[in-house]
């Protein structure tokens, strides 16, 4: 049980809304083990995103906040932690790289400056060696003449390169834990490709854990050992990738899957899809948060909502496995 | 007969900007967006174009519309060449030709009604009186799936997904024949995707459409197109129908692009070939084959030399020097 380096339990994240306080987190635990992968999917608006801020306290003050649970980060909890502990995790024990590799980086400041002041400001090295070791990271992310580059400023790199970059600001301080929000979102696929590998390869040479945060499931699929899927707030599956892929439970889940469309498969009949469209988080029903898009939704559905129930490590939350799973949750 | 099917016929089409002159006025900067393109497009069918930002499809779709006026070239509609007409000419083509954009955020004008602007076609063509206007309203809303009572709602009470069935209906309200799909699905979600993706297909068969699909999402393309065009940096590599695409994809380019896409299948393992490298700028694309800088294959000849588009088996048509003894030629 030790393995677990960060275990999050009963997250919950809310936010100031018009009408009073909207849960955009609502009640999510998982955990992930030094050197594995979890990826966390969802439409728009799921919590996904919410879920990562939180962990390492990034959520505004002024318009939310973490409203409970733990987040055990190698047997301590970061929500316990002062503005000033956490500045040393951030960065140094946790990285997290964005979708938008533009707005994580400074535009006037050159890439070797931001690398030497990650690096400075997380290790006690003089500048000097901090120039050297920002080189070497470039080089092993796979930036091409990297010297050169240190002196460049963002906007003279490419999308792919500045996302190589702020992988490598992440590695420069041994970050235990990588949480990449959708980082090949805004990527060309030939681009996407090298990416991913490139993040296998760390997750392989250093051990690193990821959390990856995308709505893409084929990137969850080729990258990630377990798989939560979230529906408004709240997870409604968690297994591993075979689990998710091959027997997947939660109707959602099962829709998701069946309305991509595949390269590998012939495509002369219709694709699948789930009606509607996600409800606002304060119009949310009463019961499960799926019923109003479920085409299994029983009248019980509507009043009640399910727990998480668990069959060897498969969780799904979902009245339909009440009988055949047994109750591991709330 | 084949000449017969033919709806669109693009021969030679480029279009270049010109982002930097000099002094005199003279270019001295020039975007190659869309590079001698020669495409047809048949009656009833789905063309789909994929490839990476900046390769010139959404520009290509334009030029076809005369959005954007081609620097050369021909289009072919109907066995007239639109590229010849005047002003008034080409806006009363317009009823025939449509296109529906990405950003269903962007391109709805957010103090009109759903009515208005579904309606504005109408009015800009002034067909029928108020009272016909209203009831094609209210006929294409039915088909594209949306309830009458939204009528005089404003586009912001809508989600992404209805809000482009509202742009579809408004693209369709002319009868038009022909539809340019510039990445409709790209800014929705996955399971709103699906909604619309099957809704662009029903439309086609129910009033005999024809599209010309882009898209960067190859597995999309795929799902709705007969044909596909893969383009890089402005220039069509290669054209095949779509089974023959995936199963047989001749271009070190398309054999890339496939083997990049993420599998929705822990079972999958596809061989990949990763490129190395980022797509040149087309200000300055290398010379030769446009590829050569990330080809596998290259070779002394595909830095010097163009290889034309030849078509190999049975409308399987590739622009590769690899082929070069296989094929013929087309014009």
């Amino acid at each position: 049980m030790s393995e677990k380096l960060i275990e999050v339990k009963e997250l919950k994240t809310q936010f100031n809304g018009k009408n009073g306080t909207v849960t955009a987190v609502d009640g999510v635990s998982f955990s992930v083990e030094r050197g594995k992968t979890l990826g966390i999917v969802g439409e728009s608006g799921c919590g996904k995103s919410v879920t990562s801020m939180s962990i390492l306290r990034l959520i505004p003050a002024v318009s939310g906040k973490v409203a409970g649970g733990e987040v055990l980060f190698e047997g301590q909890d970061l929500l316990k932690k002062t503005e000033k502990e956490m500045r040393q995790i951030r960065g140094n024990e946790i990285a997290m790289i964005f979708q938008d590799s533009m707005t994580g980086l400074n535009p006037v400041m050159t890439i070797g400056k931001q690398l030497v002041e990650t690096i400075t400001a997380h290790s006690k090295t003089d500048k000097k060696t901090a120039w050297k070791r920002a080189e070497e990271m470039l080089a092993k992310v796979g930036i091409p003449s990297p010297a050169q580059r240190l002196k460049e400023f963002p906007h003279q790199l490419s999308g792919g390169m500045r996302q190589r970059v702020m992988i490598a600001m992440a590695l420069s301080c041994n970050a235990k834990l990588l949480i990449a929000d959708e980082p090949t979102t805004a990527l060309d696929v030939t681009i996407q490709a090298q990416i991913l590998e490139l993040m296998n390869e760390l997750k392989k040479t250093e051990n690193t854990a990821i959390i990856l945060i995308t709505h893409d499931m084929g990137v969850v699929a080729e990258m990630a050992d377990d798989v939560m899927v979230m529906y408004a707030g709240k997870e409604v599956e968690y297994a591993d990738a075979r689990g998710i892929f091959k027997n997947p439970l939660h109707p959602y889940t099962q829709g998701l899957l069946a309305s991509i469309p595949r390269l590998d498969q012939e495509d002369d009949k219709e694709l699948y899809t789930i009606k509607g469209s996600v409800p606002d988080l304060d119009e949310m029903p009463k019961g499960c948060r799926f019923c109003t898009r479920c085409p299994e939704a029983a009248e019980r559905c509507w009043n009640e909502a399910p727990g998480l129930y668990e069959r060897d490590g498969h969780k799904v939350r979902c009245f339909k496995y009440e009988n055949s799973l047994e109750n591991g949750g709330k | 007969m084949e000449q017969n099917n033919v709806l669109v016929d693009i021969q030679g089409l480029k279009k270049n900007f010109i982002t930097a002159k000099t002094f005199t006025g003279k270019p001295l900067k020039t975007v190659h967006a869309v590079d001698n393109v020669n495409l047809r497009i048949y009656k009833g069918e789905t063309l789909g174009v994929v490839g990476e930002s900046g390769c010139g499809k959404s520009t290509f779709g334009r030029s076809i519309l005369r959005l954007v006026e081609p620097t050369e070239g021909k289009i072919i509609y109907r066995g007239e060449d639109i590229t010849s007409y005047g002003k008034e000419q080409m806006r009363q083509m317009r009823k025939q030709m449509q296109l529906i954009f990405q950003d269903p955020y962007a391109s709805l004008n957010p103090r009109m009604t759903v009515l208005e602007l579904i309606k504005a076609p109408l009015d800009a063509f002034h067909i029928g009186s108020n009272e016909e206007k209203i009831g094609r309203v209210r006929d294409i809303m039915e088909l594209v799936g949306m309830p009458e009572k939204m009528m005089n709602r404003y586009p912001h009470e809508f989600s992404g997904g209805q809000r482009q069935r509202i742009v579809i209906a408004r693209a369709l309200v002319l009868n038009p024949d022909f539809v340019v799909c510039d990445e409709p699905v790209s800014a929705l979600d996955v399971s709103v995707r699906a909604q619309v993706l099957n809704l662009i297909q029903e439309l086609k068969r129910k009033k005999e459409l024809t599209y010309l699909f882009i898209s960067h999402d190859l597995s999309v393309v795929k799902y709705v197109s007969d044909r596909i065009a893969v383009m890089y940096l402005g220039r069509v590599m290669e054209v095949a129908d779509k089974n023959e695409l995936y199963n047989n994809p001749l271009h070190p380019y398309t054999q890339a692009l496939l083997s990049a896409i993420p599998i929705p299948d822990v079972d999958c393992s596809m061989k990949r070939v990763v490129l190395s490298g980022d797509v040149p700028s087309p200000i300055n694309p290398p010379s030769g084959c446009h590829f050569h800088t990330r080809c596998r294959y290259a070779t002394e000849r595909c830095r010097t030399e163009c290889p034309a588009l030849k078509t190999i088996g049975k409308g399987h048509q590739v622009a590769c020097h690899l082929y070069e003894d296989k094929g013929s030629e087309t014009t």
